[in-house]
């Protein structure tokens, strides 16, 4: 922030607030959406199921990355709140026969509700015991969704018909992408303003020294709670998203090791970065796809553990990444970047 | 009464094993102030590691399983030089984080290695019943608990008596006044690892002789979470207490439960025991320490 490019100067407040502040700045970012806007009429449908998943994890993530990485409140139930939004989808549209879009906000309102449920106990405790209360939290909300059998389907789960608006339906891989893209730009938008709004900072505050901010008149009690409902409503998007592009909401995806996954996103990308949340993103689900692909290669190559390495391998790959980034790069991929903008800025002087 | 008791009694003796579990997670905590979230997968290890050993390469029992603990010790201390000793001074997300991916990686090697199939574990003991107040106990039962509270007698005994114990428990207390007392923290860190993951190990063998051994019993590990804070997390003796408690509520809630919420409230009565002890006692039944709170 402090290293500007050279020969960039504020003349107004609205400058120096700015996120995108020069002209080949915005030239870039329209680029950008354009690439994004075109891209699915040349991937293939594969390409396409993994540019879905990333659009619907930033959303997710987004929402863990207030709880943990804005206020420093660690949720290892993250998954759980995501099937939340899944499921209330489920009931609303399976059970009730409502739109998918009135759905939208009840999805995210219902886990945010349950997050504050879980999240009041950040008021008690905090650490380690928040991390215990929230692995309780994760197991407790799953069991009750796979046994409320009248409520969510139980072990089928609820399968969900595709949204449409009048007479055009979601249903082909292209237009939930859009879907998909224009709910994770909306999410994108609103948390890049909360980091640099009041509350945002408020969040910063309370994670960095919760005495300190009480001491400064920031409402802890009062900004936990809400980052608690914040950071569960985005996961509870995720989650109506989730559900529609997979069709059903069923409890098998939704487990402690996916809850894992989301805290490892936010260490490899960087705790506390609205971009580094989205490099993470990128990063973990290629990943993921390539360990899949590998598995059978690599079964072929070492006959002895054919039959195991598919389930295997992801977990050793994708743990002794976590491992490394949390003793090599604790500051995520998005610290990396920051090293590489400010030497292209400051070059020919930069190291 | 029959059908309490019926309830109660195997639910006590198979609490042991949480003692055990907690044990492991003790023995590091009150070291190093690491909660090791990988002591499932320790447990897991302790078994497999003595199918592999017994089963799988023939060794005689005892040579078996005298290779298998070894190989513990060595994970351990392994463990604790690669992924925990780099990560002193960071933050304790960074060392949960720590913890939980070194369980997915371990996780995976146990996958890799001896798939996720329920594998029979040799057993040392004979099969059979003993009439205990009126209830039939199975008599590995009877040897599990007995063994686990050798175990845990034998782990205080260690922490109050030996110079090695007092020098963890030292550490435990003040670390720098230790270190000027001459404890090489590094040494005693290495041995709380060591030992935490022989004993969670040998806890890994006991309980899978009898249900055979498979990737999900792993759970165990997260649900003797319970039973740490509920006893305090660095008390030994609350461990011992409160396995066994953690172990008859979820017979009790499993056997008196079960018919109205549809089954396995086994799984999760341990977290409900968890997420109560942390809002109202967080500091558990018989810790040491006022916890980090607000």
């Amino acid at each position: 922030m402090a290293l500007r490019p050279s020969g960039v100067f504020n003349y107004r407040y609205s400058q120096d607030m700015a996120v995108i502040r020069t002209k080949p700045q915005w030239i870039t970012f329209a680029l950008f959406l354009l690439a994004l806007a075109v891209f699915p009429f040349f991937a293939s449908q594969y390409i396409m199921g993994v540019a879905i998943t990333i659009a619907i994890y930033i959303v997710a993530a987004m929402g863990l990355n207030i709880i943990t990485g804005f206020t420093g409140l660690i949720s290892m139930a993250n998954s759980a709140f995501m099937a939340i939004g899944a499921f209330t989808t489920g009931v609303i549209t399976v059970k009730l026969g409502l739109s998918h879009w009135i759905a939208l906000p009840f999805a995210g309102l219902i886990a945010g509700l349950v997050g504050v449920f879980f999240g009041v106990a950040s008021f008690r405790v905090k650490g380690l015991y928040l991390a215990l209360i929230t692995i309780g939290a994760q197991f407790i909300i799953m069991y009750v969704l796979l046994h409320w059998n009248s409520l969510t389907g139980g072990v089928t789960g609820l399968s969900i018909t595709p949204p449409n608006i009048g007479s055009f339906a979601f249903d082909s891989n292209r237009s939930l992408y859009f879907l998909s893209l224009v709910t994770c730009i909306v999410v994108v938008y609103l948390a890049r303003n909360i980091a640099r709004s009041k509350v945002g900072r408020a969040f910063i505050a309370v994670r960095d020294n919760d005495v300190a901010a009480e001491v400064m008149g920031v409402n802890v009690r009062a900004y936990k709670t809400l980052s608690f409902f914040v950071g569960c409503f985005f996961t509870g998007i995720g989650g109506w998203l989730w559900c529609i592009y997979i069709g059903v909401a069923s409890v098998d995806h939704y487990t402690l090791l996916e809850s894992i996954w989301f805290l490892a996103i936010l260490v490899i990308g960087g705790m506390g970065s609205v971009l580094g949340t989205i490099m993470g993103v990128v990063f973990v689900e290629i990943l993921k796809e390539v360990t899949v692909l590998l598995g059978p290669v690599v079964g072929d190559a070492i006959p002895a553990i054919r039959d195991t390495i598919g389930t295997a391998l992801p977990l050793l790959v994708l743990g002794g990444v976590v491992l490394a980034f949390l003793i090599y790069e604790p500051r995520g991929l998005v610290h990396r970047w920051e090293i590489v903008k400010r030497s292209y800025r400051l070059w020919p002087y930069s190291r | 009464m029959e059908q309490f008791l019926g309830y109660l009694i195997p639910g006590l003796m198979l609490g042991t094993v949480y003692t055990v579990i907690s044990l492991g997670f003790i023995t590091i905590y009150r070291t190093t102030q690491v909660l090791n979230m990988a002591q499932g997968e320790f447990f897991l290890l302790g078994a497999y590691a003595v199918f592999m050993m017994v089963s799988q390469l023939n060794l005689p029992i005892w040579l078996g399983l005298f290779l298998a603990f070894a190989l513990m010790a060595l994970l351990g201390a392994v463990t604790e030089r690669f992924t925990l000793r780099p990560m002193v001074g960071q933050p304790v997300f960074a060392i949960i984080l720590m913890t939980l991916g070194l369980s997915v990686v371990l996780r995976g090697v146990i996958v890799l290695v001896w798939s996720d199939t329920i594998l029979p574990m040799p057993s040392l003991f004979a099969t059979g019943g003993v009439e205990f107040l009126g209830v039939t106990v199975p008599t590995q039962y009877v040897w599990f608990t007995g063994i686990s509270l050798v175990i845990a007698g034998a782990l205080v005994y260690f922490f109050n008596r030996t110079k090695i114990g007092l020098m963890m428990t030292a550490a435990a207390d003040d670390i720098q006044v230790a270190q000027s007392c001459g404890v090489s923290v590094n040494k005693i860190t290495a041995a709380a690892w060591m030992i935490a993951a022989v004993i969670t190990g040998v806890g890994g063998f006991l309980l899978c002789s009898i249900t055979g051994v498979y990737p999900e019993m792993g759970a165990l590990g997260l649900r003797s979470l319970a039973v740490v804070l509920a006893a305090g997390m660095e008390s030994l003796a609350g461990a011992m207490i409160m396995g066994p408690v953690v172990g008859a509520i979820e017979m009790l809630a499993a056997g008196y439960l079960d018919p109205y919420v549809g089954g396995g409230i086994r799984d999760i009565i341990a977290f409900a025991v968890l997420i109560i002890f942390l809002l109202f006692r967080p500091q558990g039944l018989f810790g040491w320490k006022i916890i980090e709170r607000v």
